[in-house]
C-alpha cells in the first residue's frame, strides 16, 4: 500500500467503504423497522398509511392518533435509549480496556435506577399509579437525573478507581459490577420494603425497563441529553482509538489519560441514568450492541461508535416490536426481551472468549 | 543540549526507585540505559515524558521544562515505545497513523500520508498495512510500535526494551534504522535493554543504573569488565570485535 503522493490508496479506500456500507445498511434496516414499529401492535396501520400520516397526509384520524400519541413517542425513545446505552457500553468498554463492561454488568444502570427510584419516591419528584403504563410519571426530570447520576457517577467512581489499584481485567470488573449492583438493589428492595400499595407496584413496574411509558415532554428531555453526550463520544474517538493502545502509549501520544477516562465515565454515567431515569432499567444493550459490531467491523472507534449507536437503536427497537406483539393483547416491557437476547450472548462470550 | 536531567527523584507510595539522577544526552547520540531487572530502567524512561510524575527535580527538553509543558506539546517533542504492544482490532495503518495525533487538530492532512508512507516503507510494512493488530505476532507488533513512534516525528525518541520480541534479523533492521535516523535528523535517542552486546553494538554511551542512582556513564568504548561486574554481579570479559566490545560472562562472583 502506498500513499506517498499524500493520496488515499485505492485498498485502504476500498477497506473504509466496507465499514461505511455496514453502517449504511444498518441505517437503512433502522428506518425499516421504524416504520414497522409504528405499524404493528393491537391495532395494525398499513405501511404506507405509516408514511402518509407521518406526512400529515393521513384520512384517519384514528390512525393519527394512535400514531403521534402513542407510537411515534414509544418508537423514537427506543430509537434513542438503544443508542444511549450502546454507546455508554462501547465507550466503558474501550476506556476500562474491559470487553464485559457496560452501563448492566458494572452495576451503573442500579445505582442510576436507585438513584432515580430514591429521588421519586422520597422527594417526590414522580407521581406513582398502579399500573404498566403509567407506573411513574416524572414530575421533575432534573431532580430525578441529578440523583441517579449522583448514584451512578458514585458507582463509576469506585469503578475506575478499582481499575487504577487492581487492574480493569474482565474478572475483578464484572465482580465489581455484581458487588455494587447487589448493594444497589438492596437499596431498591429497601424502599420497596417501606412503599405503600400503590408505591410498591409503581417501583417494580417501573424497575422493567419499557419504553412504552414516555410521552413527547419525556422524549425530548432524554433526546437533547443524549444527544450531546453522543457528540461529545463521537468527537472523542481518536482518544479512545489511542487508549486501546495501552495507556503508556496513549500518554506518549499526547492523550490525557486519566482526564478522557474519567469524563467518558462520567458521561456514558449520565446517559445512562438519563435514560433509566425515563423508562426504567433495560439490560445488555450496552454489551450486546458493540460486540456484534465489533466482530464485523473491528474495533476502530471512528465506525465502531456509529455504528454501535445505530446497532444499539435497531435491537432496542426490534427487541420492543416483539415485546408488543408476542402475547396480544397483552403488551409486555422491553427489557424482559433485551435480557433474554442479552444473557446468551453473555454467556457466549464467556465461552468463545472475549477479545482485547 | 537535547536533554537535562537534573536530581530527578521518584517513589512509588513509600518504595524509593530514583534518587539523585543526573545526567545529558546530546543531539545524534543513542544512549542506552542498563541495569539489572527491577532497579528502574523503564521507571526513569516512563519520567523523562511525565507519564510518570517525579517527586523531585527537573528534566529539560531543548533547555525547556517538561512541568511547564501540557502533555501534547510533550509528544511533539518525545516520542515514546512502550515494553507492552497491546492489541485491537484496528489495521496497521490506523495504529501507526495514530503517531501524527500531537499533530493532527481535525482532520488527516496529505502531509501525514506522506510521512506514515515514509516510515511504512522504511519498515518495510507495506504488505501488513491493512493487518489488524490482533492477528500479528509480537515481533509484528514490535515493528508498528516503532513505527508509530518515528512518525510522530520527534526529537528524542524514548524505547523501552525496543527488541524484546524481535528475531535477529529484525533486531539489526530496527536498530540500524533507528541509528540511521538518529544520525541523519540529528536527533537523540534513548533506550533500554537487557541484551549487553546488542545495547552496546548500537548504543554511542550507556547509563548503567544501580542502587536507586546512575552508577556509571560514558562512551560504549570506555565501559570495563570492572563496571559491568559491579553493576550485575557476574564475572565478565570484554573483548573487541570490528572496534564494538562484546561482553562475556565468565563466572558468577559475589553481587558487589
Amino acid at each position: 500500500m502506498h500513499f506517498e503522493d499524500g493520496e488515499i490508496p485505492e485498498e485502504y479506500s476500498r477497506y473504509i467503504k466496507k465499514k461505511n456500507f455496514f453502517i449504511f445498511l444498518v441505517f437503512i434496516a433502522l428506518i425499516f423497522i421504524i416504520i414497522t414499529s409504528i405499524s404493528l401492535g393491537s391495532v395494525r396501520i398499513g405501511f404506507f398509511e405509516v408514511i402518509k400520516t407521518l406526512f400529515k397526509n393521513s384520512s384517519s384520524r384514528q390512525f393519527e392518533l394512535i400514531i403521534w400519541n402513542i407510537r411515534l413517542p414509544q418508537t423514537l425513545t427506543a430509537i434513542v435509549a438503544g443508542a444511549g446505552l450502546a454507546s455508554a457500553g462501547t465507550v466503558m468498554q474501550s476506556v476500562l480496556r474491559n470487553p464485559l463492561a457496560s452501563p448492566f454488568t458494572l452495576g451503573i444502570a442500579h445505582a442510576a435506577a436507585f438513584g432515580a427510584a430514591f429521588s421519586v419516591m422520597i422527594l417526590g419528584t414522580g407521581v406513582m399509579a398502579s399500573s404498566l403504563n403509567d407506573a411513574l410519571s416524572i414530575s421533575n426530570p432534573v431532580v430525578t437525573l441529578l440523583f441517579a447520576f449522583f448514584f451512578s457517577m458514585a458507582t463509576a467512581c469506585v469503578i475506575t478507581y478499582i481499575s487504577k489499584i487492581r487492574g480493569s481485567s474482565p474478572e475483578i470488573m464484572v465482580l465489581t459490577g455484581i458487588a455494587l449492583g447487589s448493594l444497589f438493589m438492596a437499596g431498591t428492595m429497601l424502599l420497596q420494603f417501606f412503599a405503600d400499595d400503590v408505591q410498591l407496584a409503581a417501583m417494580v413496574f417501573w424497575t422493567f425497563g419499557d419504553v412504552a411509558r414516555a410521552d413527547w415532554e419525556d422524549f425530548w428531555f432524554l433526546f437533547w441529553v443524549t444527544l450531546c453526550l453522543l457528540i461529545y463520544f463521537l468527537a472523542n474517538t481518536k482518544n479512545y482509538n489511542a487508549m486501546d493502545m495501552g495507556d503508556e502509549t496513549a500518554k506518549g501520544l499526547g492523550v490525557k489519560v486519566e482526564t478522557v477516562r474519567l469524563s467518558a465515565m462520567m458521561a456514558a454515567s449520565l446517559v445512562t441514568s438519563v435514560i433509566i431515569s425515563f423508562v426504567g432499567i433495560i439490560s445488555f444493550i450496552g454489551l450486546v450492541a458493540p460486540h456484534i459490531v465489533r466482530r464485523v467491523i473491528g474495533d476502530d472507534q471512528r465506525f465502531l461508535m456509529p455504528a454501535s449507536i445505530l446497532v444499539g437503536a435497531l435491537i432496542l427497537l426490534s427487541a420492543d416490536i416483539v415485546a408488543r406483539l408476542v402475547l396480544l393483547p397483552h403488551v409486555l416491557p422491553v427489557s424482559i426481551f433485551t435480557s433474554f437476547l442479552g444473557a446468551p450472548v453473555f454467556i457466549y462470550l464467556i465461552i468463545k472468549g472475549y477479545r482485547k | 543540549m537535547i536533554l537535562k536531567v537534573n536530581d530527578l527523584a521518584f517513589h512509588y507510595k513509600s518504595h524509593e526507585t530514583l534518587k539523585n539522577v543526573n545526567f545529558s544526552i546530546q543531539r545524534g547520540e543513542i544512549t542506552v540505559i542498563l541495569g539489572p531487572n527491577g532497579v528502574g530502567k523503564t521507571t526513569l524512561l516512563k519520567c523523562l515524558n511525565s507519564i510518570l510524575s517525579p517527586q523531585n527535580g527537573d528534566i529539560l527538553v531543548k533547555d525547556k521544562n517538561i512541568k511547564q509543558m501540557d502533555i501534547k506539546q510533550i509528544a511533539k517533542e518525545i516520542s515514546y515505545v512502550a515494553q507492552k504492544n497491546e492489541t485491537a482490532r484496528i489495521t496497521a495503518f490506523d495504529a501507526i497513523l495514530l503517531g501524527r495525533h500531537p499533530h493532527i487538530s481535525y482532520k488527516t492532512s496529505p502531509d501525514d500520508l506522506k510521512k506514515v508512507d515514509a516510515v511504512i516503507k522504511r519498515l518495510n510494512l507495506s504488505h501488513l498495512c491493512l493487518k489488524y493488530l490482533d492477528q500479528m505476532s509480537g515481533g509484528e507488533l514490535q515493528k508498528v510500535s516503532i513505527a508509530r513512534a518515528l512518525v510522530q516525528q520527534t526529537d528524542l525518541l524514548l524505547l523501552d526494551e525496543p527488541t524484546s520480541s524481535l528475531d535477529l534479523k529484525n533486531q539489526a533492521d530496527i536498530l540500524g534504522l533507528i541509528r540511521h535516523i538518529v544520525k541523519g535528523h540529528h536527533i537523540a535517542a534513548i533506550m533500554t535493554m537487557h541484551d549487553l552486546n546488542t545495547a552496546l553494538r548500537y548504543a554511542d554511551q550507556y547509563l548503567f543504573l544501580k542502587d536507586k542512582t546512575i552508577y556509571g556513564a560514558g562512551k560504549i568504548h570506555e565501559i570495563s569488565s570492572k563496571m559491568v561486574e559491579e553493576v550485575y554481579g557476574v564475572s565478565v570479559e570484554i573483548v573487541y570485535h570490528n572496534g564494538f566490545p562484546i561482553v562475556i560472562p565468565i563466572e558468577n562472583v559475589k553481587a558487589a
